[in-house]
Formats: structure tokens, sequence, C-alpha cells
């Protein structure tokens, strides 16, 4: 897979680019800024673009802005921001704008590089690879006490709903999921229609119902 | 240079010469006519237009006239007598309504306001006497030459007209009696230098009593200054620590993550090949070195937040920091007392840190003597270096950051740097915060 990297610590650039090698990935470019990021991507048009949060000159949001930047050029192509906190904020501003084909993962994750060769699949398929971290943080902000508007629909999951939708909001598949808990994939697809019910999605087609219920579950979707 | 902590009013009596003082109330009584016009009239124009939008503006405007005057009086004062008066509070924030507000509500402002109207009849005064005095004195005592301009006729019972001067119905028309007046003139002049001086101190007696913050409000305001230095030096320290560890030692762990990956992948193939013996090696290797980098750095970024030899008092921290110091320096401590608060000491550990970084880097010094002094409940540090000299504070700079810190604890630090050196700088500090 045809992969650009935008990390500014050379250690963790060279250290991906060398991993991502050995496990038979294609790394076309490995920048260090956000303007060569737009730039690299531009030219070699890679299947998914992993982004540090923080790029120069200010090690703010930067990669953020760049990702966002990069989704209304080419929508097509997968993006992983790539963080060593979880930021909610930046996380809700890429989401904004869609969760599809968008990932936003902890740096460690690489440790475990067979789920992050397969988040960085799903990302690039059109799916999302959220980092526990990340969907906790976000669903602790959008459960907040003060939260204004009508009773949220996710108050009323099961335990088990939650652990479901966890997952789910994570990107993994309806088996990948069965794996995690221990369940039959029936039992699966039985509690994400309850889910569905819940949030009162409409029947469309293909996977749009599941994105937005995880929308809605993070509550960054209407 | 000294922190605002040790900045006291003066209580000696100012020297006011004689020219100086004239001088002075000359050029108070046009400064004060002009500032008092503006003002009152801005006053009151914003008064006016208090039912408009423009109302509140034309009133700050008022204000910000009132510090002007109160600026160019001090500026006055400064030349003439060489005296400090003691400036009303400073505005802090910036922007145009932060402007507005702050003249508002600005107690130094409108003291300002007060000091120019209540000052009316003291300005009176002023003008009649210490101008009039003056220019009547000189008048008499030019009497014996400008007798020959008057106009003073007389007309007598008699019809005739008398020329000349009559007071207490002595005439004074020939020219030797016209020395009188120039005696008299004289008499007048020393009279004017003397109520002049005294008008002179009244005004700025005046002014400190109204304007000049009294010592608690001084207190308040050095200390509010502090208190935001502290906040901020602490929110930027931690941002610091922050980046530090998000660029040196949390990377270097997840790239030695990264790399065992690597061997691990390495190990899984074939291990009898001596070749792919030897790579996986390498990356031991690789990851060891990452291992012992992130430690140097976790062990560098904790010396900068807290130096733990310094929980074991302030000679041994001292001893370790010359030891890994740039420059040879010699260093003496002597704490008689009991051991300064732990605060007071880690305040001390990083000024000389911080000294001995700019004696090297700044001032090229080739070496350094850090002498700490603890004399009864104050602590003193001294730095001297052998360097070029010519250190100053800057607003922003190190120098003035190390005042504003010590300034915390209502310390204070002097900078002694003549071109061409030595430098000597002195922290003292409280032993207790």
């Amino acid at each position: 897979m045809r992969i650009v990297i935008a990390e500014d610590t050379a250690i963790l650039r060279d250290g991906l680019v060398q991993l991502l090698a050995a496990r038979g990935q294609e790394v076309v470019a490995a920048v260090g800024d956000a303007e060569a990021l737009l730039a690299a991507v531009d030219e070699h048009r890679p299947r998914v673009a992993v982004v540090d949060v923080r790029l120069p000159p200010d090690h703010t949001d930067e990669g953020v802005r760049a990702a966002v930047e990069l989704r209304r050029r080419h929508p097509d192509i997968g993006i992983l921001m790539f963080s060593q906190y979880v930021e909610h904020r930046f996380a809700t501003d890429l989401l904004a704008h869609g969760s599809h084909g968008v990932g936003y993962l902890l740096k460690e994750r690489v440790v475990d590089i067979d789920d992050f060769i397969d988040a960085l699949n799903r990302v690039a398929a059109g799916g999302t690879a959220l980092d526990p971290e990340v969907v906790t943080e976000l669903v602790g902000a959008a459960r907040g006490p003060d939260r204004p508007g009508p009773p949220d629909p996710a108050t009323t999951l099961t335990p088990r709903e939650t652990e479901v939708m966890t997952l789910m909001a994570e990107g993994r598949t309806n088996a990948a999921i069965a794996a995690a808990l221990a369940i039959g994939e029936r039992a699966v697809e039985k509690h994400i229609a309850s889910i569905f019910a819940k949030f009162d999605l409409p029947l469309t087609e293909g996977d749009h119902r599941r994105v937005l219920a995880v929308l809605r579950y993070l509550g960054v979707g209407s | 240079m000294t922190s605002p902590a040790a900045e006291k009013p003066k209580p000696t009596a100012p020297r006011i010469t004689f020219a100086a003082a004239s001088l002075y109330l000359i050029a108070s009584s046009v400064l004060w006519i002009v500032g008092v016009v503006a003002t009152s009239v801005l006053l009151l124009a914003g008064v006016v237009l208090v039912v408009t939008p423009f109302g509140l503006w034309v009133i700050a405007a008022a204000v910000s006239c009132a510090r002007a005057f109160g600026r160019l009086y001090r500026g006055l004062v400064r030349k003439l007598f060489r005296e400090r008066l003691e400036p009303p509070a400073e505005r802090t924030e910036s922007g145009v309504l932060a402007w507005r507000r702050f003249l508002l509500a600005d107690g130094g402002g409108w003291m300002e306001v007060a000091f120019l109207l209540i000052r009316l009849p003291l300005a009176l005064v002023n003008i009649v006497l210490g101008v009039g005095m003056w220019i009547y004195g000189m008048l008499w005592l030019l009497w014996p030459l400008l007798r020959n301009w008057d106009d003073l006729y007389t007309p007598q019972p008699d019809g005739s007209v008398r020329r000349g001067l009559h007071p207490f119905d002595i005439w004074i028309d020939t020219l030797p009696r016209s020395f009188l007046v120039s005696v008299a003139g004289v008499a007048l002049i020393a009279m004017a230098a003397w109520t002049a001086r005294k008008l002179a101190a009244l005004d700025m007696l005046f002014y400190r009593t109204v304007v000049t913050p009294g010592r608690l409000a001084a207190r308040v305001r050095h200390l509010e200054r502090s208190r935001t230095y502290a906040v901020d030096d602490s929110a930027a320290t931690l941002r610091r620590i922050e980046r530090d560890l998000h660029d040196g030692a949390q990377a270097r762990l997840v790239a030695l993550g990264m790399q065992l990956v690597l061997l691990k992948d390495s190990l899984s193939v074939d291990a009898a090949d001596a070749e792919q013996l030897a790579q996986s090696r390498g990356l031991v290797d690789t990851a060891q070195q990452t291992a012992k980098t992130a430690i140097t750095e976790l062990r560098t970024l904790v010396r900068g937040i807290h130096p733990p030899v310094l929980d074991q008092g302030l000679d041994p921290a001292l001893r370790t920091l010359v030891a890994h110091g740039v420059i040879p320096t010699a260093l003496t401590v002597e704490i008689p007392g009991p051991r300064p608060a732990p605060a007071i000491e880690a305040m001390a550990y990083f000024c000389v840190a911080e000294l001995l970084t700019n004696a090297a880097k700044h001032a090229s010094a080739r070496q350094a003597v850090v002498h700490v002094d603890g004399i009864g409940d104050r602590l003193r540090v001294r730095v001297t270096d052998d360097g070029g000299g010519g250190a100053v504070p800057r607003p922003g700079g190190g120098l003035a950051g190390l005042a504003d810190r010590v300034g915390t604890v209502d310390g204070t630090v002097q900078i002694d740097s003549p071109a061409g050196g030595p430098t000597v700088v002195t922290v003292d500090l409280p032993t207790k915060p």
C-alpha cells in the first residue's frame, strides 16, 4: 500500500518508515512538516497519509489543519492522525468533516504493528480507526453533565451494547468485535441492530448506518 | 538593578535650588493651565455626551489627558530637582476596550484628574506669589533705571503734579532714594527664592499625597505583578517540560518499541543464519542506544525540574552544579543558621545555574566565583565572573526574568557589570518565602 508519512521527530519518522517497509508497505514519502505533506500527497497520490498532530512551526495543531486541507483536496485518500496524546478537540475537528476514511491513533500503537497496519488498511478502504482512548475521551466529552439538548440515546445502551459500540467506533468489523468480546457473530449483529434502533437510524445502503451510529455515539455528528 | 520590592520613596527633603524652583514655578504653572483646561473641557464634554455612545470614550480621554499631564509633571520634577515621583498604576491589558475600561476604573488616573482640579488654589498661589514676587522683585531692583520711564504722576492738593513712588507717604522721587527700592527689590527676590522653594516642595508633597499610591497600594501592585509573573512562569515551565518529554523521552520510547518490533521480526526467521544474527545484534545495539538516550534525557529533565541532590542541602547541590559547569568556579557556602526553606534553596540554586550559564555564554568568562552567605533571615548569593561585563536587564531577557522570579519571594537582584567587566550579580533572598 502506498503511504505518505508526516512526522517531525526524525527518530519516529525513520522508525516508522523502516517498520512499514519491513511489513511490505510502500512508503512513498516521509516528510517533516505540513507544507511538504500537502506537496507529497499531491505528487504521489498515496492511498493513506499518516499525519502527526503536532508539526512545525508551532507544534500545536498544524497536522490537523493540514489533514483538513488534505481531505478537501483529495477526499478519497485515507488520513490517519498520529499523536502522543488524545487531543480530543483535534479529533472532533477532523471527524466534523465526516468519519469516512479517517483514523486517530496514539503513536504507541505502532508497537502492535499488525493492528496498526490493519488500521491503515481500514482507513485506506474508507473505514474508521479510532484509538480506544480517543473513543473514551470523545464519549466522555460528549456525555458531559451539562450537555444541552434532548435526552441522549447513548445513555439507554446496555453495558454489552456500549462495549460493542466502542469497538465499532474503533472501526472493528463484526467478526473482530465478536472475537474481542468472545461472543458469536450473530450476537454482535443483534446488539448492533438494537443500537441502530436506539439511535433511530433508518435503513440505508452499506456501512452508512454504522458510521452515523459512531458519530452520534461520539457526539460529533448531527 | 533592584527589583520593585526594594523601591521605597526616599523621605529626604529634595535639594531645590532657587533657579530650579523659579523655573519650576513658571513651567509647572504653564503646564497646569494647559492640563487643567484640556482635562476639564474633555471631562465636561464627556459628561454632557454620556447619553451617547461617545461619552465614556471622551471621559476616558480626559483621564488619559490627566495622565499625560502627570507624566510631563513628573518629568519636570525629575529634570529640575532630580526627584522621583512614583507614578500611578500602569495599564497591563492591551486593546482599545481594555484601554477604556482601565482608564474609567483607573484610580491612579482619576487621582491625576483630582490633582489637576484640586491644585487650583495652590496653582493660583504659585502664580501670584512665585511669579509675581519675582517680577516685582526685578522691577524694584531695577527701579533706579526704570524710574525714568514711569508715568506715576500724582496730583497734589495744591494743584501741582508730583512724579514718583510714594509708599507709606514717603516720596521716592530722587535717584538716591530710588536705591531704597532696589534694596526692597533684593529683599523681595530673596523672599521669592525662599517662597519658590517652599511652594515647589509643597506642590510635590501635594502630588505625592494625592496621586502616588501609598505603601500599601505599592505593595499590592508589586504582589499583583509578581503573582502574574509567577503564574505565567509556572505555566511556561510546565509547557516546556511537556514539550521536552513529548519530543524527547516519550518519542524515544515509542521508537524503542518500533525497534523491538523489528528485532522480534528478525528473530522469528531462521536464527541460525549468521547474517540474520548480525542484523539482530545491530537492532539490539540500536534499541540499547535509544533506551540509554531516553534515560539520559529523563535525567537531564528531572535535574531541570528539581535536582535530587538539592534535598541534601544547597552546599552539595551547588558543588555538583559547579563541578559539571563549563567554566572553573570557586564556591564558598556559609549558612550558619537553620536551613533556608526548600523553595528558597531551589531558587538560589537556579539563580546560580543561570548566572553561571550567562557568564560562560554571554560574557565569555574564563572563571567565576560563587559565594553564598546566610545573614540573619536573608540568604545572599553573589556570582562574580571575569567576563566582558556590560550586562543589563532587558525586558523579556534572562536577567529581567531572574529579577522577576526572585521578586516573587520579595528578593532583590543587584547587577554591577561595567563594560569590560567584571560582572558581580548579587541576589538577596529571604530564607523563608
